[in-house]
């Protein structure tokens, strides 16, 4: 929740840019076309394997460079099998075979590809980026940080959506507006939880500004995570060096100023959705003089018995919370849902609070009440989800805000798209809002944004699929491809790619395997350039693996990795010293503490001390690409943490487990195939052979058994913390 | 407009290195190590790391000591005197003060008289309460800023914005950006290190010293008072130092026959590197806290051998070591887990908490000058907001962001003086409101940081300390 101007009050005033015939020929306002794909003649012709070759290529010739020779077999499977799926090629399923040596089958590549992106944790893998990107958390941060018990289900539904390679845009549209597009689909109404994942101060004292804090932060979000804009800096003003005015970041807010923050959802087709509408209208006329009563008592005494607490907020913020929740309109019911909390409803108090008749009179009334709630109807399904929906009575109205003040509203805007995109000739696909009562703003944004010409959502996202593989997107900021950020260094590659992402039907997995086939990505590493100053993508580019991967790659090297999908969070044992004044039961379980990072409970004040060390991100702020920082702290982590150890206490188990032979040697190669995935050189062998032999001598344990486990162990936990196991060629 | 890397300012003295890699293999020396993100995406040898290096302006100071009272401390009961409260003590405000929102409800409380007595120190004559008599012997050392602000009402908010600029998570502490823009002087300990005076961590958590959106390089490090000072410093005790020093041998072995087949690649030789120095912080940052080392007379000086001075005394003691060190940025907090949050019984609560800091700060104090590290040493005095004139629970003080005092010392300020006022009651800043961020832009240029030219740049969005905002406060330094 952080916007340029994060403070309250930006006295930041710009002269207002109106956007200028030269913005809009900005590259990434371009229209999409299928560019030509260059033909490549003379010794990189061999090289080429695909159009993506050739864009690269074509570049490259013009540099006298070409592509590094091709690596090994063993070193592709773990590159491709750690990119898609984040683990090891040795955890894999063994119908992913490893060729040894130089040579594999033909079609094995391809064959390991595919194979590759069926695995159900090709999702875990990819969806954590996407969590990256929404700032993903299950609780809601600031003082209390509060759980979010359903915030799971939406990490499952982004798991669920990889594996299914569902349609790009089918995703964008149900995490925008699932509950409007596909109101009888439970899991397009769970995606609707990105509506929600800004942080939140449940126990927040000035109401109106957390409710402004909050769409601030989806808007801005909603600008970075799909447009690929940054819109934060315009919240107080024309944004400085991208044609996005003022008016753009509200008239963008104003898509979403009618969501309510529901966890309990109507689920059903339209027509039965309407039909429980007009079912419930009926019956709330027919109650509500009975309602108006019970409301007419209870509104003084609470007045009266929670005055003290009541004091600090403001009078709409009490009449929103003080109208009943069917009664209440879209605005009431986001000021009601940051007050509520703070005004729980004592019913003794409140009994307290009320003269005799009154009291007496509000037994009758709430007894003649619970007559006619039998007949309450009832909605076709119900979802317990943290969601959003909309009331009839409709969105509240968005103005812009003199310097993002809430308490500064300047003129009224309606939903709209930033102008500069406003003028070019987007097609929005058709597909209204489905939920009666709903407005459709939001439904109108994801059609808009979805629609096959738009020259924005297919480059963004394409662009983030080629991050994944190559450490950098072909747009170096892959949450702004503004002026900040430089044009692509290959352009008419990153738009070949986005029109073939369109015309597959939005297919992800087409897009990897488009660049994975290419010879580009099985490119041997920098060593192997065949220049001395190599040009990027004339060789690939080694990357550490990434705090999730770490972790779940120790796990499998110990053999405990649980590899079970889906389900609530679960937390593993914190570091001691950790953890006092946190709620944090660790799980009994040690299946369920071994499993995969992507389920560690995800606590805003406390990331997991592991995970936060090898740079995951912090969950308030879209982080579109991970740092990659090299810190003393991991060293010691890896080097002395009891949890690090106790690992490769799991891998000599194993080695103790699977090798039948006491034999040195064959302990060793072991150790080296369980932990790096390969076997040792004669040299390695040699060398470890003698440090085992050394570390006994300088183990304290009182027998040669213990002596030689600890240094068995010794040798485990070394090969662990080796560049080797944390880095892929 | 091109992108821009996140470089460390360029500074007008920039120590040379003789090459990228010589640069890198340095930098990887240091505890924050570097991160390679910016690298990566510049490929023109820039580099976050915690080399250091120079700011933008040439200052005295190299070093911040930040003393935060966590919770609040009463501004009106030690730094800001107001007779009209006493005089119309049991009333409520007059009309003539604007009413605000406080988090209890407090603005029509009758006010609450202080019990405190004030006396003029040194030449300055500058009036501290009876609550801070040590450090009132210090007064002409003191820039006390009377007119301070903050947007925050609660604790979370507020202290977050106290270190970060902002009341919203997300952003890097104060100790980062110094680190980011100055690096670190020692090539053995972190450059930004937090102290915390009982288990608890002040409001808001680890984050309060975090990076934000900045890389991990730049983070605060907590030392811990018991046992050894940084989390997995030394391996399980049944691993001897032998079978450590063993391990350490092998890895790097292998680590350098990996680096052999793949020259040239500066992240591995960093991250070998960074082995090496993670051993020897095994032995530096004990001894770095080891204040077993420091005379009788300097333990006394700050309180050591009285139970109440001594938690917050060992810290000051430890500060002063890491300063001397190289540490730039040394965050003490008093009352960690908002124990100065005074809304009720305020004589017991501000006497308990005055008494833990006085000797101490004083000590502090005291000794940076007699060991002439005063003048490069930026001492800051404060909470995340004060306390109101109002009453809350008959005899306690309500939060309050909009009126509240802090003060500098050293580190190049002038002394002796009191800057802007609030009003009669100690309500509302009236002359030279001085905003968090006005205050930071001061810390920062203090230490010889331009706030203005202390970029990073996210997601195409320059972000600043200051939030864009805030003015280096007129009159602060000598």
């Amino acid at each position: 929740m952080l916007a340029a101007c994060g403070a309250v009050v930006c006295s930041t005033t710009l002269p207002a840019a109106e956007p200028t015939s030269n913005d809009s020929e900005w590259w990434a306002f371009q229209q999409l076309v299928r560019p030509a794909v260059p033909a490549i003649s003379g010794p990189s012709a061999n090289d080429v394997n695909s159009p993506v070759d050739a864009f690269l290529l074509e570049t490259l010739r013009g540099r006298h460079q070409r592509f590094a020779p091709q690596a090994i077999p063993r070193l592709r499977l773990r590159r491709a099998a750690v990119d898609l799926l984040g683990l090891p090629p040795g955890s894999l399923p063994s119908n992913i075979a490893v060729p040894t040596g130089d040579t594999e089958p033909p079609g094995w590549w391809t064959r390991t590809v595919d194979g590759l992106l069926a695995s159900p944790h090709y999702g875990e893998a990819q969806g954590r980026d996407w969590l990256d990107l929404v700032r993903y958390a299950e609780t809601d941060g600031f003082k209390t940080d509060a759980l979010r018990p359903q915030a799971f289900r939406y990490r499952d539904y982004v798991i669920r959506a990889f594996n299914q390679d569902r349609a790009y845009s089918r995703f964008v549209q149900e995490q925008i507006a699932g509950d409007e597009l596909f109101p009888e689909d439970p899991e397009a109404v769970v995606a609707t939880g990105f509506n929600r994942m800004w942080p939140d101060e449940s126990n927040a004292s000035n109401i109106l500004l957390a409710r402004q804090d909050a769409l601030n932060d989806l808007t801005a979000n909603v600008g970075n995570v799909f447009l690929g804009l940054s819109m934060g800096c315009a919240q107080c003003h024309d944004h400085k060096f991208d044609p996005i005015l003022q008016s753009d970041f509200y008239r963008l807010q104003a898509y979403f100023s009618g969501i309510v923050l529901a966890d309990a959802i109507p689920i059903g087709s339209p027509a039965q959705l309407r039909k429980y509408q007009e079912a419930m209208a009926d019956w709330l006329s027919e109650t509500r003089p009975l309602r108006d009563q019970v409301q007419a008592i209870e509104k003084s005494a609470r007045a009266k018995a929670f005055a003290i607490k009541r004091r600090k907020f403001p009078t709409v913020v009490l009449d929103a919370v003080d109208t009943p929740s069917e009664e209440r309109s879209a605005r009431q019911h986001q000021l009601a849902f940051w007050t509520e909390r703070q005004l729980p409803v004592d019913e003794k108090k409140l009994a307290a609070a009320l003269s005799d008749t009154d009291r007496k009179r509000r037994a009758e009334l709430k007894k003649q009440l619970a007559e006619l709630a039998k007949r309450r109807p009832q909605p076709p399904g119900q979802l317990a989800a943290m969601a959003t929906l909309e009331v009839a009575s409709g969105p509240a109205p968005t103005f812009v805000l003199g310097g993002g003040n809430y308490e500064v509203p300047l003129e009224e805007v309606s939903p709209g798209p930033p102008e500069i995109l406003d003028r070019s000739s987007i097609t929005p696909a058709d597909a209204p809002t489905r939920r009666p009562g709903s407005s459709g703003r939001r439904a109108s944004l994801a059609r808009w944004l979805t629609a096959d010409d738009h020259p924005l959502t297919a480059r963004v996202m394409v662009n983030r699929i080629w991050q994944g593989h190559f450490g950098e997107g072909l747009v170096a900021n892959a949450n702004d491809l503004g002026r900040q950020t430089a044009p692509p260094r290959h352009r008419k590659l990153l738009d070949w790619l986005a029109v073939e992402f369109v015309e597959s039907g939005w297919s992800i997995k087409h897009v990897h395997r488009l660049i994975m086939n290419s010879r580009v990505y099985q490119q041997a590493g920098r060593e192997s350039a065949t220049s001395a100053d190599p040009q990027p993508y004339s060789y690939f580019p080694r990357r550490r693996l990434s705090s999730e991967r770490i972790r779940d790659a120790m796990l499998a090297a110990a053999g405990r990795l649980d590899t079970r999908l889906y389900g609530p969070s679960v937390r593993p044992k914190l570091p001691p010293g950790f953890g006092a004044r946190y709620t944090w039961k660790a799980s009994p379980s040690a299946a369920a503490r071994s499993r995969r990072s992507i389920y560690i409970h995800a606590k805003r004040n406390l990331p997991y001390p592991l995970m936060r060390v090898f740079d995951q991100p912090d969950m308030h702020e879209s982080c579109a690409r991970r740092s990659q920082t090299t810190v003393a702290p991991q060293a010691l982590v890896l080097l002395n943490s009891e949890l690090v150890l106790d690992l490769a206490r799991g891998v000599l188990k194993r080695i103790q487990d699977t090798t039948w032979s006491k034999d040195i040697p064959s302990r060793v190669r072991q150790s080296w195939r369980l932990v790096l995935g390969r076997g040792p050189d004669d040299r390695e062998l040699a060398e470890a052979i003698t440090f085992l032999d050394e570390q006994a001598s300088r183990s304290t344990s009182d027998n040669d058994v213990d002596r030689a486990n600890d240094a068995l162990l010794d040798l485990c936990h070394v090969l662990i913390n080796t560049n080797e196991f944390l880095y892929v060629d | 407009m091109p992108p821009t890397p996140n470089t460390p300012p360029p500074p007008p003295h920039h120590e040379s290195t003789n090459s990228r890699r010589d640069f890198l293999l340095r930098s990887g020396a240091g505890f924050g190590g570097l991160a390679l993100g910016a690298l990566m995406a510049s490929e023109s040898g820039a580099a976050e790391s915690m080399v250091a290096r120079s700011g933008h302006n040439r200052t005295p100071a190299r070093s911040v000591i930040f003393l935060f009272m966590d919770g609040g401390p009463s501004h009106i009961d030690t730094f800001d005197p107001k007779p009209e409260v006493n005089r119309l003590a049991g009333k409520s405000l007059p009309e003539s003060i604007e009413r605000v929102i406080t988090p209890m409800g407090v603005s029509e409380n009758p006010l609450l008289p202080t019990r405190r007595r004030w006396q003029r120190y040194g030449e300055s004559g500058l009036p501290v309460s009876d609550w801070y008599p040590n450090v009132g012997r210090h007064a002409d050392k003191l820039c006390v800023i009377r007119s301070c602000r903050a947007d925050g009402l609660n604790h979370v908010g507020s202290v977050c914005q106290m270190n970060t600029g902002s009341i919203l998570a997300g952003r890097p502490s104060l100790g980062a950006w110094v680190a980011y823009g100055l690096g670190s002087a020692s090539q053995n300990l972190p450059g930004f290190v937090v102290l915390l005076d009982n288990d608890r961590e002040p409001p808001g958590g680890t984050r309060v010293w975090g990076t934000g959106f900045m890389p991990a390089t730049f983070q605060g490090t907590r030392f811990r008072q018991d046992g050894t000072p940084i989390l997995h410093l030394a391996p399980p005790k049944s691993i001897g130092p032998r079978r450590q020093r063993g391990k350490l041998d092998f890895l790097s072995r292998l680590n350098r026959r990996h680096l052999a087949a793949r020259r040239g690649d500066d992240e591995l030789e960093a991250r070998i590197a960074a082995y090496e120095l993670a051993f020897r912080m095994q032995s530096h940052a004990p001894e770095a806290v080891d204040i077993a080392q420091e005379t009788a007379a300097t333990r006394s000086l700050y309180g050591l051998d009285d139970k109440t001075t001594a938690p917050f005394g060992r810290n000051c003691l430890m500060a002063r070591r890491l300063v001397e060190r190289g540490v730039r940025f040394i965050q003490l907090y008093s009352g960690s887990g908002s124990k100065w949050d005074a809304h009720s019984k305020i004589e017991q609560n501000h006497t308990a908490r005055c008494r833990e800091t006085d000797v101490p700060v004083a000590g502090l104090l005291a000794d940076l000058e007699q060991r002439g590290l005063l003048d490069e040493t930026l001492v800051i005095w404060g909470g995340e907001f004060g306390r109101t004139p109002m009453s809350e629970k008959g005899d306690g003080r309500d939060h309050n962001p909009y009126g509240f005092t802090m003060w500098m010392a050293g580190g190049g300020v002038r002394g002796g003086q009191v800057i802007g006022s609030t009003d009669d009651f100690g309500m509302h800043a009236v002359d030279s409101p001085a905003h968090v961020h006005d205050l930071h832009a001061t810390f920062l240029h203090a230490i010889g940081l331009d706030h203005q030219k202390l970029v990073y740049h996210l997601q195409g969005r320059p972000e600043r300390a200051t939030v864009n905002e805030g003015e280096v406060i007129a009159g602060v330094m000598a």
